[in-house]
């Protein structure tokens, strides 16, 4: 079959969803362009700063994307490309579209609040050190999962390593021209990219001259994210992730008319078996495989706390909200097609997910010239670089929680400052973090992931829970919520088990300590949000104004 | 327009988004107006106490009407008073990037003076703590004809351009 097919039908679905399910969605929990939104009725020129939307989707749109979108889709195709293309489109669709779009909604209607301080606010005490707890150890995962991806691929691909470790000097570079030197953007812009294609071009120039091991690539990375949690933002994160962006969008578009152009044909098989394993079942581990393509719990909890604030009109939130969830699905069906293109043999012979897409998306942009070798890196640079802000975006959390976890006071104020603490100490803090991600990483990505993604998931069905609430106190329609609240618990609390059981049979007595904490602390937020969901004082009516 | 009017005009337009104080000094230095402006950009997650990163900037604008042109050499003073004293206006931390201290002259005509000319677009002032890990402060200089409606600035004093248009 071909894949022009699979991405046309993706396409053309996807478009449809957005306009008559989008469309229903808004009609149902009464968008109005009438209605005043917060950035203009709060505005500050602070939080509150009404956007126009071409602008806010693609600062949208680059908090959510990260590696996931790639990496999930790839490592279920052991199923078949049927069932992982189901899940993209269905999930997408009714399940993470509705998740994005509904916490948004939501945080507009309350005056820009977001999702988690809702949470927040409703949980005891109890609660909120157990939402900790299981914060720190799925930021963990977060850490060992994407670093292990990271040095998996510079192992397979030393051109890639090389090209992402000069990107991170020219980014260096570009931020201390731009802001301390005053450099006009557009002419640093591209010097940058310039700069960029120079790096491409050593790392092929190099691949064979410097050639290291695995663990040398993790302790690399271990030590760039010790760096580039404390450093201030604009000396790495956003020069980074502005050059970044440019490799993005060029590469989604590149890939889509490379698909179009090269109509490679599917050779994975559209469905392999239910149960490959004792432990490794189509469900529930395709549903915590796949995540950011089709729903994540991180994405309500990145956008709802800023994006919420500056949507100018209500009628925005549709294409920012479920739109952005849209195109990362479709960057999942490009994801999968990488995949679907290899036979079984090559798949499992394919290296790490990067660098299977990777190699994907550069025979498929080879079909308008640009060379393969080139196109590896060039793509195998941009995911890099998101697993890396990844990376660096769940250490600064992390940090902050083990630190909160240990402070009298909020962290960051004085009264959180006790130097005779050393747990509360910045430094110790994000040295605990990494050092613990980077033993983890040394496992290997393949069995963290399947934990780090009930996790991230078990996330997603806690938001839908806080947007039902949400939507509950506000009077309007949230039966659409339901369905895949119930199916993400389910999918969660099963694949937990078999994680359980499976590290148990082999072993691997860390993961199941964690799997188990795990499991515990999901069964008691459960208890403790079917608390606040079904309390009759709280139905249609909306939170008081908070500080 | 007169400097007086262009300062009141001044005054509406900056009020929405600058703490504003008429007739202030600095160390003895005195101004007709200065107007203050800080932002702070969070992103968090969760909660707003979950802050994975903060930046922090601001604009000090002092701001004199004037008849008689400054000599450079009274133009090296005021920014030598700031430079010894400007840890009065900024706290420099580590979520601090920038902040720009900024000496605006009000006047009837730009200096025409050649080598003044060049002494004010070539300044170039900059303090920064730890290398600019806390940030850095940069000074701006620049004289605003209102009758004209040119203006004379170094490269920190051009970027605020903007706020002074009426």
């Amino acid at each position: 079959m071909s894949a022009i097919l699979l991405i046309v039908v993706a396409a053309a679905l996807l478009l449809v969803a957005y306009i008559v399910y989008g469309g229903w969605l808004a009609r149902r929990w009464g968008i109005d362009a009438k209605n005043i939104a917060p950035s203009h009725a709060k505005e500050d020129g602070v939080d509150f700063v009404p956007t126009a939307k071409q602008i806010l989707i693609g600062h949208h749109f680059s908090s959510i994307a990260g590696a996931g979108p790639i990496t999930g889709p790839i490592q279920a195709a052991v199923f078949g490309w049927v069932p992982v293309f189901l899940w993209i489109m269905v999930g997408g669709i009714f399940f993470g579209g509705v998740h994005d779009y509904g916490a948004l909604v939501a945080s507009m209607r309350h005056e820009g609040k977001s999702i988690g301080e809702v949470i927040h606010a409703n949980m005891g005490k109890k609660g909120k050190t157990l939402f900790s707890l299981f914060s720190f150890l799925t930021l963990i995962l977060v850490v060992a999962a994407f670093t292990d991806v990271v040095a998996t691929t510079f192992i397979n691909s030393a051109a890639a390593g090389i090209s992402s470790m000069l990107f991170i000097l020219i980014a260096i570079a570009f931020g201390i021209a731009v802001y301390r030197k005053g450099v006009p953007i557009g002419i640093a812009t591209v010097i940058g990219l310039v700069l960029m294609g120079l790096a491409i071009y050593l790392g092929l120039t190099l691949q064979n001259v410097i050639v290291l091991p695995k663990i040398a690539w993790v302790i690399i990375l271990i030590i760039y994210i010790a760096i580039a949690s404390t450093a201030p933002v604009w000396i790495l994160l956003q020069p980074r992730d502005y050059l970044n962006s440019f490799l993005l969008y060029s590469m989604i578009a590149g890939a889509f008319v490379g698909i179009i152009l090269a109509r490679p044909t599917l050779q994975l098989p559209a469905f392999t078996e239910f149960k490959l394993s004792q432990y490794n079942m189509l469900f529930p581990m395709l549903f915590v495989t796949v995540a950011c393509g089709a729903i994540s719990g991180f994405h309500s909890l990145v956008s709802s706390g800023t994006t919420s604030k500056q949507i100018d009109n209500e009628k925005d939130a549709k294409l920012i909200g479920y739109g952005s969830m849209l195109i990362e699905s479709l960057l999942a069906v490009i994801s999968l097609i990488a995949a679907a293109v290899l036979t079984r043999e090559g798949l499992a012979n394919g290296g790490s997910p990067i660098n299977i897409f990777a190699n994907g998306c550069a025979n498929f942009m080879n079909a308008f010239g640009l060379p393969v070798d080139v196109g590896v890196i060039f793509v195998s640079l941009a995911i890099s670089a998101f697993a890396l802000t990844s990376l660096d975006t769940a250490t600064r959390l992390a940090r902050f929680v083990f630190q909160e976890f240990f402070s009298k006071g909020e962290v960051g104020t004085e009264s959180a400052v006790d130097e005779s603490n050393l747990l509360t100490n910045k430094y110790f803090a994000t040295l605990i973090t990494v050092v613990l991600g980077g033993g983890l990483a040394l496992k290997g990505y393949q069995v963290v992931w399947p934990i780090f993604g009930s996790a991230n998931q078990l996330l997603a069905a806690l938001a839908l829970m806080a947007v039902a609430v949400w939507l509950r106190r506000d009077g309007k329609g949230y039966n659409m919520i339901l369905i895949p609240m119930a199916f993400m618990f389910a999918v969660c609390l099963s694949a937990l088990v078999l994680v359980f059981m499976s590290n148990l049979a082999k072993g691997g007595y860390i993961m199941v300590v964690i799997s188990a904490i795990l499991f515990a602390l999901a069964i008691v937020l459960l208890i403790e949000g079917i608390k606040i969901f079904t309390d009759p004082n709280t139905k249609g009516q909306r939170l008081k104004a908070q500080n | 327009m007169s400097p007086e009017t262009y300062l009141e005009q001044l005054e509406g337009k900056l009020k929405n988004q600058y703490d504003l104080e008429r007739n202030t000094s600095f160390h003895g230095a005195a101004f007709d107006l200065q107007a203050t402006f800080r932002i702070r950009n969070e992103r968090y997650i969760v909660s707003k106490k979950a802050v994975v990163y903060a930046v922090e900037a601001a604009e000090y604008h002092f701001i004199r009407i004037t008849t008689a042109l400054p000599s450079w050499d009274e133009i090296s003073a005021l920014l030598n008073l700031f430079e010894a004293h400007y840890t009065d206006l900024v706290t420099m931390h580590e979520d601090h990037m920038n902040s720009i201290i900024q000496l605006t002259f009000i006047v009837e005509d730009i200096p025409a003076d050649k080598s003044y000319r060049q002494k004010v677009q070539k300044l170039n002032k900059q303090i920064s703590s730890f290398l600019g890990l806390k940030g850095w402060v940069d000074f701006g200089v620049m004289f605003y004809s209102v009758t004209k409606q040119d203006f004379l600035a170094n490269r920190i004093g051009k970027k605020m351009l903007d706020a002074y248009s009426i």
